[in-house]
Formats: structure tokens, sequence, C-alpha cells
């Protein structure tokens, strides 16, 4: 009997007969182990108390959510202990995530929004205090859009980098220059129908990513 | 039914939130169907959030003493720092990370983690044969045992133990009370940390022997699971567990 093949060529199943076997398998090959797994299995291995499954979330979706909480916050220091929390809390957390329910990034960017209210209402409550001394203070910026709009456009950001050509600077043209299709397809001397066919296949690929990695309530 | 009253297809509407017209029949059509409005809907989020999105919204790495806070505050020991993933493993991440809807069961993930090599498919089928009685072997020396035990919302209970014979390792099982179902169990080897599996054949009776195939480290498939398969020619584990236990020495 069988399972699904994903990676028959760069896996290792095992080792040659009579090669010693040990107990912990070597550090580099836990990481090449970690670095294959699927999103899903690093999600069942977190849920599961793994500590490589700790340090792989954090290798592929860390960016993520310091970038949101930088977008948010707007500061950079903010942003880092915005991003030390939210691990440091799903970390012991852990027992809390499902990974039937949600995938691992919109978890964790779920946890990001909640330490990003924690993280205003402290300003708005250091600004009540310092207006309250009688002090003039500037005013805190608050963040005009929602943290899931926020988290949208930094995971829309990191498909887009991820797209191959003609498709990524097609998209580009199209959300950062706000170009028509037509105008698209003269800049690039491309037919009309061919930048619509690279538009739409973007476009369901965007909108996938954001339902499996987008913030889970 | 008239062309009016179809609804929109997915492409089209996509396009149309990002402003091209939709035929006339179609328009007409969309205008007044909830359905298609609720679809539109997204499409139209989804291209407004891509307008606002700049070229600062790729994410960017953090700071290495982050990672350093994180390992430090909740004490891992010996943690290695994860790196920036760098173009060569950003593909690497891209190509492996399940861009797909959610399973709803871990063992789902697990499958599709699964791998196999030639050599294990053919160990694999020589263990559904294996009708042939083991050859008596006085006391075998046991490498690692385990006890099964029942899911939940199942029965029965087991023993299952790893033993060393001439023609390499063997997996003795035994169990009991299984919870019963259409189809057959099977026996398999799973890696705990990558849900990457082994099937090892089919269990016909209350006892079975099984060869290990060569290679196979036990170290990293750990756990033996005993599940119920439906008789339907797919070769996945069918995430129906009846009873598991991991070995130890």
């Amino acid at each position: 009997m069988t399972v699904v093949l994903e990676f028959p060529h760069r896996a290792t199943v095992g080792r040659v007969a009579n090669d010693p076997v040990p107990l912990n398998p070597a550090a580099s090959e836990a990481g090449r182990i970690a670095e294959l797994a699927t999103d899903a299995a690093v999600g069942v291995a977190f849920a599961d108390g793994h500590e490589w499954a700790l340090e792989e979330a954090y290798r592929r979706w860390g960016a993520l959510i310091h970038t949101v909480a930088l977008r948010a916050t707007g500061s950079a220091h903010d942003a880092d202990d915005v991003a030390q929390s939210v691990f440091v809390s799903a970390w012991r957390g852990r027992h809390r995530y499902s990974p039937d329910r949600a995938a691992l990034p919109a978890w964790l960017l779920g946890i990001t929004k909640r330490r990003i209210a924690d993280h205003w209402d402290a300003r708005s409550r250091e600004q009540r205090r310092i207006e309250a001394a009688g002090h003039a203070s500037e005013s805190v910026p608050q963040s005009e859009e929602s943290v899931e709009q926020v988290a949208d456009r930094v995971l829309i950001a990191d498909e887009l980098s991820r797209l191959d050509q003609p498709q990524r600077q097609i998209m580009e043209l199209a959300f950062f220059d706000d170009l028509t299709h037509h105008q698209i397809s003269e800049r690039l001397a491309m037919p009309l129908g061919t930048v619509k066919g690279h538009i739409r296949r973007s476009l369901i690929r965007l909108r996938s990513r954001l339902e499996v990695d987008g913030v889970a309530v | 039914m008239s062309q009016s009253e179809m609804h929109a297809p997915d492409d089209l509407l996509a396009l149309h939130a990002m402003g091209d017209p939709l035929p006339d029949a179609m328009g007409r059509h969309v205008a007044t169907c909830q359905q298609c409005q609720v679809e539109l809907d997204q499409w139209t989020g989804l291209v407004a959030s891509g307008r606002r999105t700049s070229p600062a919204d790729v994410p960017g790495e953090p700071s290495a003493q982050v990672w350093a806070a994180i390992a430090d505050e909740l004490g891992i020991s010996g943690s290695s720092t994860p790196s920036a993933p760098d173009s060569a493993t950003a593909d690497v991440v891209d190509i492996s990370s399940g861009r797909r809807r959610w399973s709803t069961s871990w063992l789902v993930a697990a499958s599709v983690a699964g791998i196999v090599g030639g050599a294990l498919l053919t160990a694999g089928g020589v263990a559904l044969n294996g009708s042939e009685p083991a050859a008596p072997v006085a006391a075998p020396p046991v490498i690692a045992r385990t006890s099964l035990a029942a899911l939940p919302d199942h029965q029965g209970g087991g023993a299952a133990t790893i033993v060393e014979t001439d023609d390499g390792d063997e997996l003795v099982i035994d169990v009991s009370d299984l919870s019963t179902g259409d189809g057959f169990y099977e026996v398999w080897l799973i890696d705990p940390k990558t849900f990457q599996m082994v099937g090892l054949g089919a269990l016909v009776d209350d006892a079975g022997r099984f060869p290990i195939p060569d290679g196979l480290d036990l170290s990293q498939y750990s756990v033996v699971d005993v599940s119920l398969e439906p008789l339907d020619g797919d070769p996945v584990h069918s995430t129906d567990s009846v009873v598991r236990g991991e070995l130890s020495a």
C-alpha cells in the first residue's frame, strides 16, 4: 500500500540498512524535514508542541506578522514587540489552535490583530494620562484601516512578489499604478486578451491566498 | 434557461471588478442576482485591497533580535536561529506550501505530506500478499514495542513490537475488539513530526507480521497506526484511525 507522493526526489525517507539509527535526528536533517513540510504539517506539529514547528512557523510567517504590525503601528520598535508577543502567546496557547479550523498563518494573524488592538489601547490610555496632567500632546495616529485590511494588503503584496513575470509586472501596473487593461496592453506591447488572461489568473490566485491565510476570527 | 438567467462566471466578475464592462445581458442579470452580487463584492473587495497595496507592504524580515527575544522568553533550548528565506529556500517553501482549502482532518494533511520510495512500494506489496507463515524463530530479539490504544469514537486495543529476524526487521501486531466497519484494517508507520507515513499492509486477522522496508528509520516512523480503509481502491490513508501507539525501545 502506498501514500501520496509529494517530494519523491527531495525527501529523505530513511537510512540505509545497518546505518546506526539515532534517537534524535541530526539537526540538519530536522531542519530539512521542517523545510519540506507542508504548511498544514507545520500547523499540526505546532499544535502538538514540536519546537521545530515554532521555528519553522517563524521562518515562514515571521516577516508577514512583523510587516502587518509595522504597517499598522508605523513603528519598527512597536512591530518588534507585537511580533514577539504574537509568537510567544501563540506557542503558550498552542493547545487552543485547531489545525482543522484555520491555517496557522491565519490563526497567527488573528492573534496579531488582538495584540495591535492592545497596543492602541495602551497608547490611548497613555495619551489620556498625559492630557489629564494638563500637558499638550501629539495625537496618537489612529489607524484608519482595520488590521484585516492591513493584513490583506500585506498578503497581497507578498503573493504579488511571488508571481512570475509577466504576471507580476502586469499586476503591479494594475494595482500600484492604477493602469487600465488597455494601458497595460499598450505599455507592454502585449495583446489585450493576453493581459486580461494574466490578470484573471493572478486575481484567482490572490483570492485563494486570502481565503486560506487571511485573518482567522 | 436564457442567457440572462445564468450566473456570471467567476473570471468575468473578477475582470468586471477591475473595471471591465460585463456583456449587456450578463450585466442585467448580475444587477438583480443576489448570489452574483455577493461574488462580485468579494472580487471588488480584493481589487480595492490590491489598489491600496504598495511596494512597502511586501513582507520584510524582522531583525534577528526578534527571534532571539522569542526564543529567550520561551526558554527554547539549543534553538537555531531560523534564517530569513533566501530566494532558493523561498522557492522550496512556495512549492511545499499548501495553497489549498483546509482539510477537515489532520490525517488528510498527513497523507498529502506522505512520501514513499519505489522500494517501499514493493515491500508493501509483498506484505499485502503475506499469507505465508513466518519462519519459526525462537524468541526473536525485540527492538521496540508499544501498546495500541483506541482513538476517540473507536474501540479496541492491542500491542505492536518490532523484532529482528534474519530477513530484516518485522512489525508484529496483535489487536482485539477493534471497531468494525465496511472495508479492511491497514497497518501504517507514521512520522509524528512530519506526518509522512508508510503503509505496511492489510491486517486480516487479529494478528499479523509485516516486514519493515529496509532503510526505514524507525526513530522517525515511530507511530504504529491501524486504520479502517474502505474498499475504494484509494491507497491513501482513509483518515479513520482505530488504534495507535508510539514505539519505544
